[in-house]
């Protein structure tokens, strides 16, 4: 009896190296697909849960959905993102009511720059600005916009105002005039053929710091 | 049996200068996660819906990556995440320069000044990918 228990035994023992040795083989293999392909949806997986744990808890923390409204631009239907600092601002500004902004044309945009009737906002970036832009316009470059600070105290509340940037291509046109209204702002436009299209007609441009 | 040393070390180092690299790279977006929405945004390539929930993800994706590396755990499989997470970045940098895109990287650091895409960050990540593929081919 007890001989064959040790016989049993033994024949466990050698069964147990031979499953070890084939266990070392394969994780010494130089290269274990199934192993890694697992590995890696465990750690996005992992990454994904503490991502979404931590937003939930943080003060600093994010809608998942990025809150985003529609505008119509020419025929297209152009979303735009509404950031949270911007609703931040916003929220803080209790009565103010939102006017779409809206598109306006080449030949408009020219009308309103010959009539002094409205004061363009140069939303692309100081160098570019300064390389040249529509006379008189402000330079405000929508990239490096400092949310927190007291936005754009300068601009006159009564006066039209219409924003542009590079040209089609961009949406910070649309960006800063859906921020416009959104501060209050009630006569905003957005130039959507932008500096691409004014300097092909060959209306008048300004270069330097200077508006 | 020296060259093996050799590689023994450069590993270590490799693995925990990428391993800061990505930790430091993933903090400041952690800690902005709406400040690198805006910047995804800038690229104008994911779907307006999608640019929070992957400015709350990426980072955090980063930062295992790089607490792996440093620490030594799941090397391979940290190297082949790096990798592969390091070739999407190129590809975005160099589709922004091609588009003619004058905005911020957003790749190490969310400061506004001096990190606009430029070809020096695709040497950068190049760089980065080298070693992520030096540490995915490099056995223990």
């Amino acid at each position: 009896m007890i001989e064959i228990y040790i016989l049993y035994a033994e024949s466990q023992i050698i069964w147990f190296s031979k499953l070890e040795n084939y266990r070392k083989q394969r994780t010494d293999s130089a290269f274990n697909f199934a192993l890694l392909v697992r590995r890696s949806l465990i750690v996005v997986i992992a990454a994904a849960l503490f991502a979404l744990l931590f937003n939930h808890f943080s003060p600093r923390g994010i809608p998942l959905i990025t809150p985003h409204r529609q505008i119509v631009a020419g025929a297209r239907q152009t979303k735009v993102p509404i950031f949270q600092n911007r609703r931040q601002i916003l929220a803080s500004r209790q009565n103010v009511s939102i006017h779409a902004p809206e598109e306006i044309d080449l030949e408009t945009a020219y009308r309103h720059f010959q009539n002094y009737s409205a004061i363009f906002v140069d939303t692309r970036s100081a160098a570019d600005y300064r390389a040249g832009h529509i006379p008189r316009a402000v330079s405000i470059p929508l990239e490096t916009l400092d949310y927190s600070a007291d936005l754009l105290p300068d601009l006159p509340r009564n006066e039209t105002l219409i924003s542009y940037c590079d040209g089609e291509e961009c949406a910070q046109s649309i960006d800063m005039a859906v921020l416009l209204s959104e501060l209050g702002f009630t006569d905003v436009y957005f130039f959507f053929g932008g500096w691409d299209r004014w300097q092909s007609a060959g209306y008048p441009i300004s270069v330097g710091d200077q508006s | 049996m020296r060259q093996r040393d050799f590689h023994f070390y450069l590993r270590i180092v490799v693995r925990v200068i990428l391993g800061f690299l990505f930790l430091y790279a993933a903090l400041d977006k952690i800690t902005n996660p709406q400040k690198f929405a805006e910047i995804i945004y800038n690229y104008r390539l994911l779907p307006i819906e999608l640019l929070n929930l992957c400015a709350v993800i990426v980072p955090w994706l980063e930062a295992f990556i790089g607490l792996a590396l440093l620490l030594g755990i799941w090397v391979e499989t940290a190297a082949l995440l790096l990798s592969g997470i390091t070739v999407i970045f190129i590809i975005l940098i160099i589709s922004a320069i091609l588009r003619g895109l004058d905005i911020e990287c957003g790749c190490f650091s969310l400061d506004a000044a001096g990190s606009l895409v430029s070809w020096k960050r695709v040497a950068e990540d190049i760089l980065i990918l080298a070693g992520g593929i030096y540490l995915f081919s490099i056995q223990k």
